[in-house]
């Protein structure tokens, strides 16, 4: 069974290509950086393990990091999901950061994994 | 469409995590000097943060609600001061409660109490509120009982009956002796 932790964690190697993609979304190149941004900062906190020590404060901006903080409360947790919930979800920067970026593709392979896995079993 | 799985536990770490990302760089921002030894040790991060922004140590109690006491040096005179101007330092120790520690996010509500050993902050409910939303609420604290202290304390070594305590933090200003 593939390490479905390290893989979500190996998503930070798409940075790149997500800054690709975004342009191609011809979007404000103002927004485009807020995005950018944000989702660094949910990279940081959510996928990757990392020590206090090797993060460098000055590259994040504290208003992004309060929009992104702002955007992870509102989420309707995934494991209600039906059709209400993506509803409600859709439109979500972080749904939307996680599409550009890719991660929908890794979403479908969890979903995979979870019709495999035993009832209540944690894969984070 | 869905993002990537995100149960109520892994939110709530992540959220967790988040928190005190953004807690470091509002502290780093006012220029306050972070620490590995901060993440050594076991005590609850709120009481890491407490402990560098007033530079005292914490006792935690959480028998009925979740207490974190700041265990201030200069504490002891502020009791030694009560007994003087009493009504000075009820009057300082009411606008301190009265800092709102409005949380964002959530129903938890943070209540400022001067117990013996220092002041108290006390929880209403949860473990603790997302720190970001009320470290300015901290910060608010850690100045007026700088102010309070050190106006009280002038007032006191003076004995002077015309000193003032110029209260910038409430209306009117009275002199000290008409306080005691």
């Amino acid at each position: 069974m593939k390490n479905y932790k390290e893989e979500i964690r190996s998503v930070k190697f798409d940075v790149k290509r997500f800054s690709e993609s975004i342009e191609c979304y011809s979007l404000d190149p103002l927004m485009a950086q807020r995005w950018e941004g944000m989702l660094k900062v949910i990279f940081l906190s959510v996928y990757q393990d990392k020590s206090y020590s090797d993060i460098n404060f000055n590259e994040l901006d504290l208003s992004i990091m309060e929009e992104a903080f702002e955007e992870l409360y509102y989420y309707e947790a995934d494991e209600f999901g039906d059709e209400d919930t993506d509803m409600r979800n859709e439109g979500h920067s972080i749904v939307e950061i996680n599409r550009i970026a890719g991660l929908d593709i890794l979403m479908s392979r969890f979903k995979s994994y979870l019709r495999m896995s035993k009832p209540g079993r944690s894969f984070f | 469409m869905k993002s990537c799985f995100f149960s109520v536990n892994f939110l709530q770490d992540e959220l967790s995590s988040l928190d005190e990302l953004i807690t470091l760089k509002k502290l780093i921002q006012a220029e306050f000097t972070i620490t590995d030894e901060m993440f050594n040790n076991q005590e609850p991060f709120v009481c890491n943060i407490l402990k560098l922004i007033f530079n005292c140590d914490v006792s935690v109690n959480d028998d009925d609600y979740y207490q974190i006491e700041l265990v201030l040096p200069a504490y002891s005179e502020w009791l030694k001061f009560k007994e003087t101007f009493p009504q000075e330092i009820e009057k300082a120790e009411k606008v301190m409660m009265e800092i709102g520690f409005n949380c964002k996010y959530g129903w938890n509500e943070t209540e400022v109490k001067f117990g013996e050993k220092g002041i108290i902050l006390q929880n209403s409910c949860e473990y603790h509120n997302y720190l970001h939303t009320i470290l300015d609420d901290i910060f608010e604290l850690k100045q007026k009982w700088e102010y309070f202290f050190e106006h009280i304390k002038e007032a006191y070594n003076s004995g002077d009956c015309n000193s003032r305590v110029d209260d910038q933090y409430s209306s009117g200003q009275r002199p000290i002796c008409e306080c005691a």
